[in-house]
């Protein structure tokens, strides 16, 4: 199946990571919708939103990543998918939900990572294309040994090269 | 040889058992020595400033990680630990600073990556709040670490004590055979020449 038929113009399908995931993203294609629009979140995401503001809706990721105590997404209200398009305001009110929930979660450390963009040659990583931050703490202990928690920015793994 | 391991973390400033490479241990052990954050004091001759913005400032990575075709990092110009202390034009600023970044680089993508809460428990090597802007050259994927698993910090730690002894002038044809394994990729051109030799000449 070429590259075209396998996504839509929203989301990549390459970068699914498991079989539950599969299976909406699946509908998500056939339908041809962004599922970080507000209008079509409820529809694909089940899982609650926490907090929802002027310019992010706050909320657990339905497919956590591997190893991961807490794993929170803040969707962009708007559909952006560049960095360059986002309000001014909206980093203040993102590390705002981020530092609260961090709090009520008693979450120690971790990360926030937010990819963006598209280019001729793939995307970043980012399996919906719609702006998304994630607030991440690592599993620590279910680390293997000599093992590192990390989040990955790339395209993916059979992306072309010049 | 006596190594002083109390310098491998300094609570305040950073960790040099986190350094990726002998030079990133050097620069950053010069400034643990002289109380300095590497990030108030910053050396601009290495890192020139790009832009400042409100309270914060962007240069590029000396360091950067693996596949970057940009590594840019954007740090607060007071010494904050965490995201706790900052008001909300800090984060407007920053993103400015941001804009500025895309822009100037005609960035069709990438990631931004920032570390919180307790230093222990996020893998930060300096503890200034800081992000990074990185941006893959699509040889392969650029990670941003956020947890180190003990033992790995163990590792991380052994690595740093040889970094120490290579600085007070240990030879590298005397590392051991586990030394030279650990630091391998890590040094710079000239002493790495050398220690390839050295692990050729290993029985």
């Amino acid at each position: 199946m070429s590259d075209a038929a396998n996504n839509n113009r929203f989301i990549n399908m390459k970068l699914i990571r498991r079989d539950d995931q599969r299976e909406v993203m699946e509908e998500i294609m056939k339908n041809d919708h962004c599922p970080f629009c507000r209008e079509n979140l409820d529809k694909y995401h089940k899982r609650p939103i926490i907090k929802e503001g002027e310019f992010w809706v706050l909320t657990e990721n339905q497919w956590p990543y591997e190893k991961t105590k807490h794993q929170l997404l803040a969707i962009y209200q708007r559909h952006i998918e560049h960095l360059s398009e986002m309000d001014t305001e909206a980093g203040a009110e993102l590390i705002e939900m981020f530092k609260d929930e961090a709090k009520k979660r008693k979450m120690e450390g971790g990360g926030i990572a937010i990819r963006f963009g598209v280019s001729e040659h793939g995307n970043f990583g980012n399996t919906v294309l719609h702006i998304h931050a994630h607030l991440i703490e690592p599993d620590i202990k279910a680390l293997g040994p000599e093992e590192s928690w990390k989040f990955k920015f790339g395209q993916p793994k059979n992306y072309r090269k010049d | 040889m006596s190594l002083d391991l109390s310098l491998l973390d300094d609570p305040t400033i950073g960790s040099l058992g986190d350094c990726r490479t002998l030079e990133y241990y050097q620069e950053l052990r010069q400034k643990i020595l002289k109380g300095e954050c590497p990030f108030c004091e910053l050396d601009t001759a290495r890192n020139p400033v790009l832009l400042a913005v409100g309270n914060w400032r962007l240069w590029k990575n000396p360091f950067p990680y693996k596949h970057s075709k940009h590594h840019l990092v954007i740090a607060h110009q007071s010494h904050q630990a965490d995201v706790d202390n900052l008001a909300p034009e800090d984060w407007s600023a920053f993103g400015s600073l941001c804009r500025w970044a895309i822009h100037r680089f005609q960035i069709p993508g990438g990631g931004i990556a920032m570390r919180f809460g307790d230093a222990n428990y996020n893998a930060s090597t300096i503890r200034h709040l800081h992000a990074h802007i990185q941006v893959p050259d699509r040889t392969g994927n650029v990670r941003a670490t956020f947890a180190k698993d003990p033992t790995q910090i163990a590792t991380c730690r052994e690595r740093a004590v040889i970094f120490e002894k290579l600085t007070q002038g240990f030879p590298i044809e005397q590392l051991a055979a586990s030394e030279c394994l650990l630091i391998e990729g890590r040094l710079p051109a000239e002493m790495a020449e050398r220690l390839e030799q050295r692990i050729k000449a290993l029985p």
